[in-house]
């Protein structure tokens, strides 16, 4: 399976049914338009339809994008791309190198947008070589297809007691994997298996807040959270939303003071790194306030059984986490972090990189019409239109491009002559007098019925014909408004 | 006298009516090149979900211009639009190459079509103006134009100049008038 191959329509769809419903994906990349259904492949991003018009513009070499609801035919190397990338992954980046600017030509021809094409290129390719024909990647498809939902709800809290001790490493990626698998609660729980992963829960919170900026704003959320548990009857899904959103909201200003600690960073690599470091750190607290939002909600079942709200608070948390988790997956460290580490070299391997990437895509191209002949992109059904070209391969050898070379148009009668019925002529000879042409078509080709120059002069007769009729209309109008003119002369001096 | 007198008159100024259907894959610039033509200027457009429709007047004809989505799953409705066709304007991003061979692809299975059998063909090879873009005479191979048996012709243009979409028009109008 090349990365050039369709995926199948189910699989597709299957993948934007995920991909689209993470939050991160559900504003668009360049404006706050909700539910953007547009994808930028070479940056893995989402944009809304009036953002998507505008890419068109830039032309390909910049941005493609296609519709996640009316393109159908999606190559596995694109799905990939969609799924390495992401809103939120794509916005640190040009955060973080300095591309973002609300002039869009500037922002996709910037250094910031070429890294990040190229990253996002390489990734997707070594996730097409990695999970070939496998609907999700990484973690992401363990959590959907194979673990059975006895295991998951065995695994809930032992896990967090893993996080518990992991807490200093980066993003404990085993973790947020287990916290994927968590999430569709099963009822049948036990109070006393609940309760006790409520503990677990509290001490976690309790122990969690690691860095001596947030603490007060952590205990802020917490008590919040807490206050849902005392009236555990009362959370209904519009009360744990005003929790969530209050949180998120600190959230927000946390991200400002961390913007402001940066900027006061002497050296940019300093920045950079801190920026990095930041990112984690943030990551690391959302997952928390992930968990206490479970907490919250444990606390509703316990209260008031096991319907309705399941839904809607655990699919916000369970996204949340996985972004982070497919950030992991992939690079280590994260490639875009070291990246932001401002290491010189680092970034000068990764343009070497990118040239070759760029000199092999440009190797492809130029063999793809050769070498593809119809197979690889699987469009459509490509009976007998692909396989009379190759029966009629002899003219199509023969036709000498060098002859047309500069022309702006070619028609079928410059190969073939104006009889296109006739296959009396060699079209490379006619295709020579084209050369500087803008346009060649079937006539100079092929040949016309008749002679293509009495055809033109025909042409030039009904032409003038045109022209005389305009003029003769235009005299009439004058001589009518002349008359007009002496009628008014009249009416105003005898009136 | 007068029978030959009015039908000389109307052979005179009676407009021309040509139904054109303009496809090509999506983001061609097959809403621009319409909109270049109706309005003489640039608009700022978004994917077409649906069609455009437009009367043009050149040369003494009426252009009846259907412009057609590009998106893969739509662009099965073309063939709603075959009907009475008698001119197709295929548009192609001509910087695109990597998918030159879907335009190649969907264009002639487009032209297998009976509805279509007598229908002209206009290619514009749209976005001259971006880097790397394919010529007239590349595209001609690379559209197997070459070997195709019809009236045909291969038009470089760039919409957003406005430049080689009257030249496209006069062939369509010189061909008309045969």
């Amino acid at each position: 399976m090349s990365a050039d191959t369709v995926a199948p329509v189910e699989t597709t769809k299957a993948i934007f049914r995920k991909l689209r419903s993470l939050p991160e994906n559900k504003v668009c990349f360049d404006c706050c338009t909700k539910n953007p259904s547009w994808c930028t492949i070479p940056y893995g991003a989402y944009v809304c339809l009036e953002c998507s018009g505008v890419h068109r513009s830039l032309g390909t070499h910049l941005t493609f994008i296609r519709s996640s609801d009316l393109d159908g035919a999606w190559t596995w190397k694109q799905l990939r791309c969609m799924q390495v990338g992401g809103n939120a992954k794509a916005r640190a980046f040009f955060r973080a190198n300095g591309g973002e600017t609300s002039d869009k030509n500037k922002k996709y021809s910037s250094r910031a947008a070429t890294l990040y094409k190229a990253k996002i290129e390489k990734l997707a390719l070594e996730a097409v070589r990695k999970y070939a024909g496998e609907t999700h990647i990484g973690a992401v498809a363990s959590a959907d297809d194979s673990a059975p939902a006895k295991n998951r709800h065995d695994d809930f809290f032992s896990k967090f007691d893993n996080a518990d001790l992991k807490q200093e490493a980066p993003v404990p990626a085993q973790v947020k994997q287990e916290a994927i698998i968590v999430t569709p609660v099963e009822p049948e729980k036990t109070l006393a298996e609940v309760s006790n992963g409520m503990d677990k829960l509290s001490v976690n919170l309790e122990t969690k807040p690691a860095k001596p900026v947030k603490v007060a704003k952590l205990g802020a959320k917490k008590t919040g959270k807490k206050s849902a548990f005392g009236g555990a009857k009362k959370v209904d899904k519009t009360a744990f939303k005003a929790a969530s959103s209050a949180a998120e909201r600190v959230e927000k200003e946390e991200k400002v003071v961390q913007k402001m600690d940066s900027g006061e960073a002497t050296l940019s690599t300093e920045a950079a790194a801190r920026l990095t470091y930041k990112q984690i750190e943030r990551d690391q607290k959302k997952a928390s306030a992930n968990l206490s939002g479970k907490k919250a909600e444990s606390a509703a079942r316990l209260g008031m059984g096991f319907g309705g709200m399941r839904t809607v608070t655990h699919d916000t948390d369970f996204q949340e986490i996985r972004q982070v988790e497919a950030s992991t997956t992939f690079k280590e460290p994260s490639i875009l972090d070291e990246e932001s580490m401002g290491s010189f070299s680092r970034r000068k391997e990764e343009n070497d990189d990118l040239a070759d990437l760029y000199a092999a895509r440009k190797n492809n191209v130029s063999s793809f019409t050769e070498e593809k002949s119809s197979s690889s992109r699987g469009m459509m059904s490509r009976d007998s239109n692909s396989s009379s070209t190759t029966k009629i391969a002899p003219t199509s050898a023969s036709f000498d491009s060098n002859k047309y070379q500069g022309a702006k148009a070619i028609s079928s009668a410059d190969l073939f002559g104006d009889e296109p019925h006739s296959s009396d002529s060699t079209p490379q000879s006619r295709l020579s007098q084209f050369s500087g042409a803008s346009g060649v078509g079937s006539s100079d080709i092929f040949g016309n019925g008749n002679s293509s120059s009495s055809s033109y002069s025909g042409y030039n007769i009904r032409d003038q014909a045109s022209n005389i009729a305009d003029n003769a209309a235009s005299m009439a109008g004058s001589a009518l408004s002349a008359g007009w003119n002496a009628f008014n002369k009249l009416k105003d001096n005898y009136s | 006298m007068g029978l030959s007198i009015s039908s000389l008159f109307n052979r005179l100024f009676a407009k021309k009516q040509m139904r054109i259907l303009m496809v090509g894959l999506d983001a061609a610039g097959k809403t621009t090149i319409l909109y270049k033509l109706k309005l003489g200027e640039i608009v700022t457009t978004i994917p077409t979900i649906g069609f455009n429709v437009e009367t043009v007047e050149y040369k003494n004809i009426s252009f009846t211009v259907w412009d057609v989505g590009g998106q893969d799953k739509i662009r099965p409705l073309w063939r709603h639009y075959y009907q009475n066709t008698q001119g197709l304007i295929f548009v192609v991003d001509s910087s695109d190459r990597e998918r030159i061979q879907e335009s190649h692809d969907e264009l002639h299975k487009m032209l297998n079509e009976d509805e279509l059998r007598d229908a002209i063909v206009l290619v514009f090879a749209n976005k001259q103006d971006l880097p790397n873009a394919l010529s007239v005479t590349e595209l001609t191979e690379k559209l197997g134009l070459n070997t195709l048996r019809r009236k045909w012709y291969v038009q470089a243009a760039c919409a957003t100049q406005g430049t080689g979409l009257y030249e496209g028009l006069d062939w369509l109008s010189s061909e008309l008038s045969k």
